[in-house]
């Protein structure tokens, strides 16, 4: 473990160029792309770069819990996501895989443009804001980092309506809420309770998921 | 001594805890939910800084003693008790209405912890960890709502109530951190205040706005009140938004600042008037139960708003008093919308037309009329307590509460008599003509009260008729034959407990309109700990 923290210390002490690109990107590819097969992965990546800048403010061993915490979420997220699919197919519903391997081209592209349009000016408003409105407290890389994950948190919010999708910006919006607060009170407490905090909001969008999907039902049957 | 504050959270944990393990046996569910609150209850009712020493036990209880976690204190003080001790009566209240009631496997187990937290929240400092509480409390107040429904779409109410929370989070915490920032400032001085505290003052009412259902005004009320059971609707009102009421009282009481500048108490009473207009005008025009729900709930919170505009020692007698009644009083009427839900699968007026359901009919029109402030109803005296306190000097704000709250009622009454005026399926089959002979007018009259009943039921006896011959399971709605998909969902829906739980939550409102002052002395003692006001 101790190697783990000292490893994840040398990696946020390291240039942080490389993890706001991260940011953008997964920040990105989860606004624009409704698929959980691609937006999940994605997710723990951006995690990792969230814990890697909060490290940069907080003491290592306690930044260590953000990219845990979103690791345990998103594989709960997968498990809700993945039993959505069986439920979905069961009922000759596409799914993700298949929409994946075979993408609709007729219907994709005005959709992926809208979004993509819409994403690159929620970039262009995260850098005027970190230069015009910069953040108290925090050094101006985790506050664009912020304004990031939180403008594209509140985009996903407002233009999503699958239980997953929508949950997803709420986790954003929580990341960067974190990243904006976390300089403000680096305490332990803090960092543990946005920790849980992310765990609770996890675990409801997991079972909204499924509700989503009709397949609470299903879960419910196997029980009884 | 083991503090209180560490009793007051943990208690419903693990009754919590218990009634998961038990939850197949819903009366013994029910029980440890019950019995967990009054045990809360029972150690909250002692006076403050009081020592209680159990029999045969080493350590005993004290009350306002400090528990500390992850360097936060946390403890029962006196301003607390009370507002703690309201808000586990009306959750035991309400855990007790849902047996045989069905409002989701997970109402109990997850109210219990919603609960907790809500506790929790009230009494760790500094306030700003609150929102926290709240969070989580709301992440589990998803699951409630959600309950075992499922399909595309069902998820609105819960990721609404969700998302104004989380929203609301990062408010409260810069909030706190906005206070700290602006140190000490001459109170009198109230240019220096307003640059020293603006930002704080903006960003803890936009917090507590959002989380309270106040703005944007049409947020997680309605599709929370369509989506979720009426009971865990009426919890998540009366226990999670109850808190609410009572942490802006202690704001009220912690920061000076904030009641001189003047400008929160503007801001919550003209949130208060705005919901009032938009319940009010929304209200009486509702094709549905649960929508009625809705506006009636805007309406109390924008009650509470004004009367927490208001920094008096009435203001908080009234909003505890408010606290407990609207409890019941959402309680009783999510009972009926329970039973109509169980009767046709909906609430909505087109779908209960001709269901006849006496013990529905009672629950909704006792409940209802006095979510409405009905003259001779809990929600009158209540009312009346709100206007006293809000003041007599603003004429146009209590027109506006006294119109919102009429609307209300008009939305009740419109909904009763749907459920009472139009012709059943079964009789329908036999002819429009006969199927009013038989209707049920004295019954109608009885529990609709209205004279609008008396005329309807006049004009719906009339022998001339137009209505197409209808077939066996078909219905007449507003001139359109309709295949009748409505089966009984519930199977309990007549099970004695149902109809005791019914009769229990009438009787309690009716005991509490004849004899207020029961609950007198608990909203007395609530503001007696507070010292704000002048």
């Amino acid at each position: 473990m101790s190697q783990l923290i000292e490893l994840f210390d040398r990696l946020a002490q390291a240039t942080v160029t490389p993890l706001l690109v991260l940011l953008a990107v997964s920040a990105g590819i989860v606004a624009v792309v409704r698929n959980w097969q691609l937006v999940l992965p994605m997710m723990v990546l951006q995690y990792v770069a969230v814990g890697l800048l909060l490290a940069r403010v907080i003491e290592p061993s306690v930044a260590v819990l953000k990219p845990l915490a979103g690791a345990i979420v998103c594989f709960a997220l997968s498990i809700a996501a993945q039993r959505g699919d069986i439920a979905r197919a069961e009922r000759g519903e596409s799914i993700a895989r298949e929409r994946l391997a075979q993408p609709d081209w007729h219907r994709l592209p005005a959709q992926l443009l809208l979004r993509a349009v819409v994403a690159i000016l929620v970039l262009t408003a995260a850098f005027g804001a970190t230069i015009r409105f910069p953040l108290p407290g925090a050094a101006r890389e985790l506050g664009l980092s912020a304004y990031l994950l939180i403008g594209f948190g509140l985009l996903i919010v407002a233009t999503a309506y699958e239980a997953l999708n929508v949950g997803l910006g709420l986790l954003m919006l929580l990341s960067g809420f974190e990243l904006a607060y976390t300089p403000l009170e680096p305490s332990i407490g803090v960092s543990v309770l946005l920790g849980l905090a992310t765990l609770l909001v996890g675990a409801a969008i997991a079972y909204l998921t499924l509700a989503d999907a009709g397949a609470a039902d299903a879960e419910l049957r196997i029980e009884n | 001594m083991v503090p209180a504050a560490l009793l007051v959270v943990s208690i419903p944990l693990v009754g919590a805890l218990l009634a998961y393990l038990l939850r197949r046996w819903q009366g013994i569910e029910i029980g440890v939910a019950a019995l967990a609150c009054a045990g809360v209850i029972a150690l909250l009712a002692q006076p403050p800084d009081s020592k209680i020493m159990l029999p045969g036990a080493l350590v005993g209880i004290e009350l306002s003693a400090p528990f500390e976690v992850l360097g936060r204190v946390l403890r029962v003080r006196a301003t607390e008790r009370v507002s703690i001790l309201l808000l586990f009566i009306c959750a035991a209240a309400l855990f007790v209405m849902s047996w045989r009631a069905l409002q989701g496997r997970l109402f109990v187990p997850i109210g219990l912890i919603v609960l907790a937290a809500a506790s929790l929240a009230l009494m760790i400092r500094p306030f700003v960890y609150a929102a926290l509480a709240f969070e989580g409390a709301a992440a589990l107040a998803a699951l409630m709502i959600q309950a075992e429904r499922g399909g595309e779409r069902s998820t609105l109410g819960a990721l609404r109530y969700l998302s104004a929370t989380t929203l609301a989070l990062p408010m409260f915490l810069f909030a706190g951190w906005a206070i700290d920032r602006a140190g000490v400032v001459n109170l009198n001085d109230a240019t220096a205040l307003a640059a020293a505290y603006g930002p704080a003052t903006v960003l803890l009412i936009g917090g507590f706005g959002l989380m309270i259902g106040a703005i944007p005004l049409y947020t997680w009320v309605h599709p929370v009140a369509r989506d979720a059971s009426p009971l865990v609707t009426a919890f998540i009102v009366a226990v999670v938004a109850g808190a609410l009421s009572f942490l802006w009282l202690d704001f009220w009481q912690a920061y000076p600042w904030l009641r001189v500048g003047g400008q929160a108490a503007d801001a919550l009473a003209v949130g208060g008037i705005v919901l009032l207009i938009f319940g009010g005008a929304l209200a009486w025009a509702q094709n549905a139960f649960a929508r009625v729900l809705a506006c009636a709930i805007l309406v109390e919170i924008g009650c509470a708003l004004l009367v927490l505009s208001r920094g008096s020692q009435l203001a908080v007698e009234a909003l505890a008093f408010a606290t407990l009644t609207r409890a019941l009083s959402l309680g009783v009427f999510g009972l009926g919308i329970w039973r109509l839900r169980a009767l046709r699968s909906s609430d909505a007026f087109a779908d209960v037309r001709g269901a006849r359901d006496l013990w529905a009919a009672l629950a909704l029109g006792v409940g209802g009329l006095s979510l409405a402030g009905f003259p001779g109803t809990p929600g009158f005296v209540s009312r009346w307590s709100a206007a006293r306190a809000y003041g007599v000097a603003d004429v146009e704000g209590l027109a506006l509460l006294l119109a919102a709250s009429a609307s209300v009622g008009v939305g009740v009454v419109r909904g009763l008599i749907a459920v009472f005026n139009a012709p059943c399926v079964e009789v329908i089959a036999e002819g429009p003509a006969d199927a009013q002979s038989g209707s049920p007018s004295a019954a109608r009259v009885l529990a609709i009260g209205s004279l609008g009943a008396v005329v309807r039921a006049a004009a719906d006896a009339s022998p001339v008729s137009d209505d197409p011959l209808l077939l066996e399971g078909e219905t007449l709605i507003e001139g359109e034959v309709l295949r009748d998909v409505q089966q009984p969902i519930f199977m309990s829906r007549d099970s004695f407990i149902a109809r005791l739980m019914i009769g229990l939550g009438v009787a309690a409102l009716i005991i509490l309109a004849i004899w207020p002052g029961i609950i007198a002395p608990l909203a007395k003692a609530a503001a007696a700990q507070y010292t704000f006001y002048p």
